[in-house]
């Protein structure tokens, strides 16, 4: 029997993760929103969020803001939260701390489609579409999840034969994609975004299609929280207590891997967020996959709105890679954590 | 005794540590990559090895008696080149110095060049005969084939070549070190090139006929109060774009042009925001990285968010260079002066009288006057 009182406080700090979660995402975004090129004041901040004209004194810079650094913030905060999301069910399916939302061969085989595109200077649509690269990466992320799926069924399909197939296709199409680079000489300008994400390219235009994928798949991800702490308990017993594990967990990893996909498709492999954020919230609010996940969305969210900034205004008006920000913020602050954990647990002892 | 879940979790603080600090120095090395003043050399994304070495920006010869050799130089990259005998056969590396040599009428001593290289017309003739071999694309030189053809010198970019100084030398071959991001790095290579060649007044006549048009080109742009603000797009999705200390940069200021990303340095990737808070008055891009027509440029360009408020599209002074008319601007060889008249001119029509097409390709010629156009021409 559960007790009611646990069941409380876990509700409460639900709600708890919720609030302060959506404090530090609003307070960061606000600081996103007045950094960067364009000067904004913070008496124009009714004027950004309205647009009416009675209230703007710098109509032009407003327009220019919601056209540029608005859907950026957004574009932060989805992929953020996706590529969390992502890392934490990938963490808790294959129960294994050191997996990335990218296992599978979906950004080598992204990064190889769009390079081999770029090459050929072939796309699938015109390529004045602003979706010519996305759908070519896209399919290169489907193609290489595919091929993984294939052979995981080919060697067994357990977990690990999943992780090792993945990590082969990877391997695969990442040499595959050294060997395109060195053929393209002075193009590889448009591959290197691919290889490190950015931010660069947001628009209303590609969140119509990233917001739709990610509410979809985070939302049957959240539905299955509870079976994910089941599967946690090890794949026999999880079946034991009536749970069908190979639907839900290729079911889980498919949805993710298009998640994953499309968002590599629009921004580029951006790493280490959904390695990091996963990490901070399970060292804040533990193991259970129903506080775990949402607390991972803000926190992923969070350090991609902040990583965004620094990309965005350090070297101005050059653009840093978001990738290696993303880690620069989050190490120390997962390191003094875990530090600060490690000390908590000795003195239970 | 340390509790299981603790030792787990030290493994896994150690292995993240690990990957962080990669990642770090991915970024790191990338942001060092970018700000490099060439164009990326791709072999060092690929085998994350980087080969660090600095470009002496002006080479000074050093001239030890005239025509008697060995001679003694000092090249781009700094280093001591002593040539024994007068080179007869010769490797070129890079298209912009296959031109100066072409330009030095040295094109019968050539017997190999990068893949790259098809100009002038004749070189071309030349390589398909087989008379000039190919050795292989600029950062993918074949070292086999260079070493076959047994060259007495083999030229090579610093930029984008430096790593291969070690290998040619080992092989015993002698390697000589060019490098332009300036107009005087052009001038000051030629005039090495010239020395090491024995032809020498050639050389500087063509350094000083190339001083003499822009001097013709800038006291017609005397009059200019205020300078037109340019925008270089190199690559679309997502821009990259080029600030000072870039070859694009210095042939901006010749022209009397004011580069809005000046307050930047070498090639970089930037933010359609950024593009709008800088509006640049006219834009160029050079398209045949792109692989698109300049239809589809245009297009992709439009479509980026807020770039609709820039003055440069709403006045529609977007110029794609494709061809030899892109070559001109991403070479630095003998023809930058071209550049610098094409881009004076699509900068300040009302002061030429002529208008320079929105899209210009192999035909670009007819639009100078000032420039020595062929090779050979006095």
């Amino acid at each position: 029997m559960v007790e009611e009182s646990f069941i409380k406080y876990k509700k409460k700090t639900l709600i708890l993760i919720i609030f302060t979660g959506f404090l530090a995402l609003f307070a960061s975004s606000i600081l996103s929103l007045f950094s960067g090129v364009i000067d904004l004041k913070i008496e124009d901040l009714p004027c950004i969020l309205t647009r009416l004209n009675f209230l703007c004194s710098n109509m032009y810079g407003v327009d220019v803001i919601w056209s540029t650094r608005i859907p950026r913030i957004i574009t932060a905060i989805v992929i953020g939260s996706s590529l969390a999301t992502a890392g934490v069910v990938m963490q808790g399916i294959f129960k294994n701390p050191l997996v990335d939302p990218f296992i599978g061969g979906i950004s080598s085989g992204a990064v190889f489609a769009v390079s081999t595109s770029i090459l050929l200077g072939i796309t699938i649509t015109s390529h004045s579409s602003i979706f010519a690269y996305p759908v070519t990466a896209f399919l290169g992320a489907l193609f290489s999840l595919i091929l993984t799926l294939l052979f995981t069924r080919l060697s067994g399909g357990s977990s690990l034969s999943f992780l090792l197939s993945g990590l082969a296709i990877g391997f695969l199409f990442s040499s595959a994609t050294t060997i395109v680079i060195t053929l393209t000489a002075g193009r590889s300008f448009g591959i290197i975004f691919w290889l490190f994400g950015s931010l660069i390219t947001a628009s209303w235009r590609f969140l119509s299609i990233l917001i739709p994928v990610s509410i979809v798949v985070m939302v049957y991800v959240l539905l299955n929280a509870r079976n994910l702490n089941v599967l946690i308990l090890g794949d026999e017993e999880a079946s034991q207590l009536g749970l069908n594990v190979k639907l839900v967990k290729y079911s889980l990893i498919t949805s993710l891997a298009l998640l994953t996909s499309t968002t590599v498709a629009f921004n580029g492999v951006i790493g280490f967020v959904g390695l990091l954020a996963p990490h901070i919230s399970r060292l804040i609010v533990g193991e259970d996959h129903r506080l775990l996940i949402p607390s991972s969305m803000f926190t992923g969210a969070t350090i991609l709105v902040l990583a965004d900034i620094i990309a965005r205004i350090a070297i101005a008006p050059a653009e840093l890679p978001i990738g290696a920000i993303t880690s620069a913020i989050g190490a120390p602050f997962f390191l003094a954590l875990h530090i600060k954990n490690y000390r908590r647990f000795q003195r239970t002892l | 005794m340390d509790h299981p879940s603790n030792m787990i979790q030290r493994k896994i603080v150690i292995l993240l540590s690990l990957l962080i600090l990669s990642l770090i120095f991915n970024g790191v090395q990338f942001a060092l990559l970018s700000s490099s003043q060439t164009i990326i050399s791709t072999t060092t994304f690929t085998s994350y090895h980087t080969v660090t070495y600095t470009v002496t920006s002006t080479s000074s010869v050093v001239q030890v008696g005239v025509e008697v050799y060995p001679k003694k130089f000092i090249d781009f990259m700094g280093r001591e080149v002593v040539i024994e005998k007068e080179p007869l056969k010769i490797v070129s590396c890079a298209p912009s110095i296959t031109e100066m040599l072409a330009y030095l009428g040295l094109l019968e001593k050539i017997v190999g060049v990068d893949s790259y290289s098809d100009y002038p017309p004749e070189l071309l003739t030349l390589k398909q005969r087989g008379v000039i071999e190919d050795v292989g694309g600029v950062v993918t030189l074949s070292i086999e084939k260079i070493v076959s053809l047994s060259p007495d010198i083999v030229f090579i970019d610093a930029g984008l070549q430096g790593n291969y100084v070690a290998i040619l030398e080992e092989k015993g071959l002698k390697v000589v070190a060019l490098h332009a991001a300036s107009l005087t790095d052009i001038y000051n290579g030629m005039i090495l090139i010239g020395e090491i060649m024995g032809v020498k007044e050639k050389a500087f006549e063509i350094v000083n006929r190339m001083r003499n048009t822009l001097s013709n080109l800038q006291s017609k742009l005397n009059v200019v109060r205020e300078k037109t603000s340019v925008l270089y797009i190199g690559w679309i999705e997502p821009i990259w774009t080029a600030g000072r200390n870039t070859f694009i940069d210095d042939l901006i200021g010749a022209a009397d042009g004011y580069n809005v990303m000046g307050d930047a340095e070498g090639f970089f990737m930037t933010s359609p925001e950024v593009i709008v808070a800088k509006n640049p008055q006219t834009i160029i891009i050079l398209s045949g990285m792109l692989g698109m027509s300049p239809e589809e440029i245009i297009a992709k360009l439009r479509n980026l968010p807020g770039v609709d408020k820039v003055e440069a599209v709403k006045s529609e002074r977007i110029y794609i260079l494709y061809d030899q008319a892109e070559n001109i601007f991403a070479r630095p060889g003998p023809r930058a002066h071209e550049a610098v008249e094409i881009l004076a001119k699509i900068l300040y029509p009302e002061l030429f009288n002529v208008k320079i097409p929105n899209v210009l390709g192999g035909d670009y010629r007819k639009y100078l006057e000032y420039s020595i156009s062929e090779i050979g021409s006095s």
